[in-house]
């Protein structure tokens, strides 16, 4: 199936885009048919500048097991390590 | 199948009057013959669409296959171009129906064109292929699981463009053939069910085929989802449709 449904989430920070580090302003999030990934469907994730062309995204595509997986993870290591952003 | 071929990248005049690129395979023979336009899935203007196209000139049918995320950046690679089209909520249809509508004349002022033209999508190229049933001069539509024919938009929808667009259905005319998975859930079994109600409630030409062991994208020969059996019939299947519809 195409789920069509996708979540946009604004970002402050940085990624690395063909070899470059750039602004990262946006992470758009849909679960849907892989371009690259061999599987039915993946958790994909395009990460943008909002001021740039697509093809500086970096882009993503996981296994939905492994995407459950590394929001546990990150959530784990949020909770208990982490202390906030400050641009200080 | 044997027929040589040409391909090659063209622009052609889309909705608004803007030049688009489109893909189109060109049978090599002195005949006159019926054309094919290709809706691209989701994922975008990418190979496997192309080798599709190139298979129907095989065949013996000029076929013709619209950048339809050409807008979003000429450039780009397709799944770039997709993530683009994606994130302002997929194509618009008044948008497809206008590029789709420049790729029919285009392949009706070729010299070899016998006048007659179908138009195919898959996934949601297939809901355009529908969607051109419903508003274009076409002589024959194949949607394969065409999502969003039918059926409820989720919460929190992001895809604005898209939208049901089974109350058309009174406006189709030409013959369809809708080839389904019958482990698909958008299309699911029900949602055809609703699809062909709806054709038989308006006396339209149809006939559907839904595949055991098969889900969504089945046709596509990249992907894990690809079932030989079933896109082996449904290969069948298209060309018979085309022989009674497009020469």
């Amino acid at each position: 199936m195409c789920s069509y449904k996708t979540e946009i989430v604004t970002l402050s920070g940085s990624m690395k885009a063909n070899s470059a580090w750039t602004k990262l302003s946006q992470a758009n999030i849909y679960l849907d048919h892989p371009f690259d990934a061999p599987y039915s469907h993946t958790l994909n994730i395009d990460f943008i500048d909002a001021n740039k062309s697509y093809g500086n995204r970096v882009a993503v595509e996981l296994n939905t097991n492994d995407a459950r997986e590394l929001i546990e993870k990150i959530q784990k290591l949020l909770d208990s390590e982490a202390p906030s952003s400050r641009k200080d | 199948m044997n027929q040589p071929i040409l391909a090659k990248t063209i622009s052609i005049q889309g909705h608004n009057g803007d030049w688009i690129n489109a893909y189109i395979a060109t049978p090599l023979n002195e005949t006159m013959n019926g054309s094919v336009v290709v809706n691209h899935h989701m994922p975008g203007w990418d190979e496997g669409s192309k080798e599709i196209t190139r298979k129907f000139a095989t065949y013996g049918y000029t076929a013709i296959c619209p950048n339809l995320h050409h807008r979003e950046g000429p450039d780009l690679a397709p799944d770039d171009a997709a993530a683009a089209a994606r994130a302002i909520g997929g194509v618009p249809d008044e948008r497809y129906l206008g590029d789709c509508k420049g790729a029919i004349e285009y392949l009706r002022n070729q010299p070899q064109s016998n006048g007659k033209v179908a138009v195919i999508g898959y996934c949601s190229g297939g809901r355009q292929a529908y969607l051109a049933a419903c508003n274009l001069d076409i002589n024959a539509a194949v949607p394969c699981y065409p999502g969003l024919v039918t059926g409820q938009l989720p919460p929190n929808f992001s895809l604005k463009h898209m939208k049901p667009i089974i109350d058309q259905t009174q406006n189709i005319s030409c013959p369809i053939l809708g080839l389904f998975g019958k482990e698909d859930a958008n299309p699911s079994q029900e949602h055809v069910a609703e699809i062909e109600a709806e054709l038989k409630k308006y006396s339209k030409t149809y006939e559907f085929h839904s595949y055991d062991n098969a889900g969504h994208a089945f046709f596509a020969t990249d992907r894990v989802s690809y079932r030989p059996e079933a896109a082996i019939d449904g290969w069948r299947k298209i060309f018979e449709f085309f022989d009674r519809t497009l020469k």
